[in-house]
């Protein structure tokens, strides 16, 4: 016999060699086929009895035996390593090949060879087989064995091996045992696939408790809590830990379940092909077979720990590999196959709870931030003090931003940096009104020359007098952005910490939002200021040309008149003795005074020279001069911006000239104060009231040369109770 | 016959006021035509009286007028102007002045109670 030779296999049954015999062949045919027809019978019915176990294996090969007539039959799982293990045995005798022992398949023994071809296979002389499996069988007291493969699922799954003390071993013993390994492997197969689908039930009822979580909003830290219970469990692996990628290329444990070293809180540096670095490179489920090896601080430490194997599976946020859930064992067993792929579907839970945290997070601070531009957009519409403003507007910032201090700094034409509002914390921010030269590497100094948000992640080592006044008072990093008005950098919003992390990244492009703000009020102040100046401009320049004409008037027109009529009177002195030249004279002289009359009401009327020369309380006690009733004054005797005094003397020449038509009053009283930076004008009459300042009354056109000073006209005529006509005139140009 | 001095920065006032006032019996002693050249006058031509123009370019008239009552009172200050309106009546006596009297007037008013 050469056990290298050929495998013989048994021809197909019904060829036999046709003999004399053949009844009686055919008969002991019938008989065998008869009963082993019984014995699969009672073979399936164990099967179908009891799935698939220990004790069916055992009962399977017990029966097998009996219907082969042979002494040992046994049944063996191929293993991924190339052992195999028995999980089935019978034998009339002892023998080493009991239930759960494996061997390694060294040599062309029938588990050997069936593994090799996935065919029946057998072996009748077992003298000359090499390997040290074949030994133990040869010391078995074995000699002869046939084996059938168990195919489940088209797979090689294992062997149904039976042996005999001498061979050869009757003819088709092989494909009878064929006919049992095919009953084992439908069972196996059935059992599988129940234990597939018992194992996927499970799988999903723990994902659906999960996604129950996630959905109800629970925190990420409580869903990987419960992650990693449900993974323990699924994948009979003690350790899981959660980590999340640092930017500067660390990992950082952020939940653990199971005794190891890497506990919450621990950082681990991605040097060697850990699980944690395979995932983050390949964004990819991975595996580690076995920590001996693996170089690195991750390596090292799990092997410490007693790790030797594990998976991982990365957690995608926002596209991007945002942490991994690992799950390792101690057990030298191969990790199942497909493991990482099971833990991708709970760290896909993981992701979402963490994604929907975030967005959460993130809504949260858009409607507060969203809430804060609303409150300044208000402040700026109503036209608030800009000084205040840029208080809100700081304060406002440093709050969301979670800064320590905001500045808003105005760089001034002369290159100096001027602190226009500032709010801190802690009192830290640099003061209001602070100038300082803008140089050096400060935010504000790069901020003005890019024009863009900007950061300075901190201020050890930079230069200049700015970055020194900041490293005193404790602020370690800033970022800024520019407040442009009319296209130049009008100056910038600055935000900055003292704690030793700098403020996140994208802090300067939040702050851009209200540095906008800021140049609309400012854009806004300007405007109005020029508005007004531009106003005040107008009414000054119509108030010069008027005091022109009447200068011009007075010089000119009214001094020839003067001297006209003086002429006139000396020459009237000089013909007393003669009538005809003295009427001639006096109609001259009638002529010349109504023409100098005529022209002082002209000139009075466009603008009194005793105003412009001795200022309002001269004026007015003019004008009381020639009132027909008594009238007090009591105006300091000031003098005011011109056009405040015009507008002020030509309402209380109206006014009064009202009291004198109208008001058939007794007294009247003019008075003028100071109040507020405010020229504040009132003539107050104890006439009979009534009055009205719509149109018809030369008031009215008084109401548009107050207002156009940005002051106000009001009147209080209640009916028998007096008339009180008041204007209120800004001193200065609202700045 | 009180002595007078004129003073106005209009030179053909002067020589007008001049001629009204001699008419009328008055001693015009000196002209000036700035409250500089008034001060001077008032050293040398020791007038009893000053005709002043309330607008003088480096002066103010009743702001002269207040000085010369403050300093002896011996001088008489009579206000003019061209500008009937241009001197109201309570900042004429507070200023000390005697009064004012209207350059078309000059010739036809009383002026003793001013001038003397």
């Amino acid at each position: 016999m050469d056990a290298d030779g050929p495998i013989r296999s048994a021809p197909p049954a019904g060829i036999a060699g046709e003999g004399h015999d053949r009844a009686d062949e055919r008969r002991e045919r019938d008989l065998v086929l008869a009963e082993e027809q019984a014995a699969l019978r009672r073979v399936a019915a164990v099967v179908a009895g009891g799935g698939i176990s220990a004790d069916v294996f055992a009962a399977v090969t017990e029966e097998v035996g009996k219907a082969l007539g042979l002494p040992y039959v046994d049944m063996l799982r191929y293993e991924p390593d190339g052992t195999a293990t028995v999980i089935g045995a019978w034998g009339e005798r002892e023998h080493p090949f009991s239930v759960g022992t494996r061997w390694a398949l060294d040599g062309p023994t029938i588990t050997a060879r069936v593994r090799e071809t996935g065919a029946p296979a057998r072996v009748d002389d077992y003298t000359d087989v090499p390997g040290a499996f074949a030994e133990t069988v040869r010391g078995a007291g074995i000699r002869a064995a046939a084996g059938a493969p168990i195919i489940v699922d088209a797979a090689l799954w294992g062997v149904m091996v039976t042996a005999a003390d001498r061979g050869p071993l009757p003819d088709r013993i092989e494909q009878r045992l064929a006919g049992f390994t095919e009953l084992v492997a439908t069972a196996l197969s059935q059992t599988q696939a129940r234990e597939e689908l018992r194992q996927l039930a499970k799988e999903q009822s723990a994902l659906r408790r999960v996604a129950t979580l996630v959905a109800r909003g629970a925190l990420p830290a409580d869903v990987f809590a419960a992650v990693a219970g449900e993974v323990a469990q699924l994948l009979e692996l003690p350790l899981v830990e959660m980590s999340r990628y640092e930017p500067d290329g660390t990992a950082t444990v952020i939940s653990a379940v199971g005794e190891h070293a890497f506990a919450t809180g621990t950082n681990w540096s991605l040097d060697g092909p850990s699980l944690a670095a395979q995932v983050k490179r390949t964004g990819l489920p991975a595996r580690v077979d076995d920590y001996a090896h693996v170089p690195g601080s991750i390596g090292e430490a799990a092997r410490a720990t007693g790790v030797h194997a594990g998976v991982g599976a990365p957690i995608i946020v926002g596209g991007d590999v945002w942490g991994v859930v690992s799950a390792g064992g101690g057990a030298r067993v191969p990790l199942a196959r497909g493991a990482e792929g099971r833990l991708s579907q709970f760290t896909e839970l993981v992701a979402t709870a963490i994604s929907n945290t975030q967005a959460r997070e993130d809504l949260q601070r858009l409607a507060d931030e969203q809430a804060a531009l609303r409150r300044l957009a208000t402040l700026v519409a109503q036209d608030a003090e800009p000084r205040a403003i840029f208080d809100a507007v700081a304060e406002e910032t440093g709050r969301l931003l979670r800064a320590t201090t905001v500045n808003l700094a105005h760089f001034a034409p002369d290159g100096v940096n001027v602190t226009m509002s500032g709010w801190s914390l802690r009192g830290v921010h640099v003061p209001t009104g602070t100038r300082i030269p803008i140089d050096g590497g400060s935010i504000n100094a790069i901020v003005r020359r890019t024009a863009r948000p900007a950061r300075c992640d901190t201020y050890e080592g930079v230069e200049g007098d700015l970055a020194a006044h900041l490293r005193r008072l404790g602020i370690r990093s800033e970022v800024g952005a520019p407040v442009v008005v009319e296209g130049h950098v009008w100056g910038a919003l600055i935000a900055g910490t003292d704690e030793p992390e700098p403020l996140p990244r994208g802090t300067e492009h939040r702050l851009a939002e209200f540095a906008e703000l800021i140049a609309t009020a400012v854009a806004n102040a300007t405007a109005r200021s020029e508005l007004v100046a531009s106003r005040a401009r107008i009414v000054e320049a119509a108030y010069d040309e008027r005091r022109r004409v009447v200068r011009d008037l007075h010089d000119g027109a009214q001094q020839r008149f003067v001297q006209t009529i003086m002429t006139l009177q000396l020459a009237r002195r000089r013909s007393d003795d003669d009538p005809d030249m003295a009427g001639l004279i006096d109609e001259g002289l009638e002529s010349a005074r109504a023409g100098l009359d005529e022209l002082r009401e002209l000139a009075h009327g466009i603008h009194p020279a005793i105003l412009t020369n001795h200022g309002l309380a001269a004026a007015v006690e003019s004008l009381a001069d020639r009132a027909p009733l008594p009238v007090e004054i009591d105006i300091p005797d000031e003098r005011y911006p011109p056009s405040v005094e015009s507008a002020a003397y030509f309402v209380a020449a109206e006014a009064l000239t009202n009291v004198a038509k109208y008001a058939r009053a007794n007294s009247v009283r003019v008075t003028a104060a100071t109040v507020d930076g405010r020229l504040r004008l009132e003539v107050r009459d104890d006439g009979v009231g009534g009055a009205r300042s719509s149109s018809g009354s030369g008031l009215s056109g008084l109401e548009d040369r107050v207002a156009a000073l940005d002051g106000a006209l009001t009147i209080d005529s209640p009916p028998g109770g007096g008339t009180r006509v008041g204007a209120e005139i800004p001193l200065a140009p609202a700045r | 016959m009180p002595a007078v001095l004129i003073v106005d920065d209009d030179p053909e006032f002067r020589q007008r006021a001049s001629r009204v006032l001699a008419d009328r019996g008055y001693d015009v002693v000196g002209t000036a035509a700035t409250v500089a050249q008034a001060r001077v006058g008032l050293r040398d031509a020791r007038p009893d009286a000053v005709l002043l123009d309330v607008n003088l370019p480096d002066g103010d008239g009743l702001t002269f007028a207040q000085e010369l009552a403050d300093a002896d009172g011996a001088v008489r200050v009579l206000l003019t102007s061209s500008d009937a309106g241009a001197a109201p009546r309570r900042l004429v006596e507070r200023s000390g002045a005697a009064g004012f009297v209207a350059k078309v007037d000059l010739a036809v008013a009383d002026l003793t109670p001013y001038l003397g």
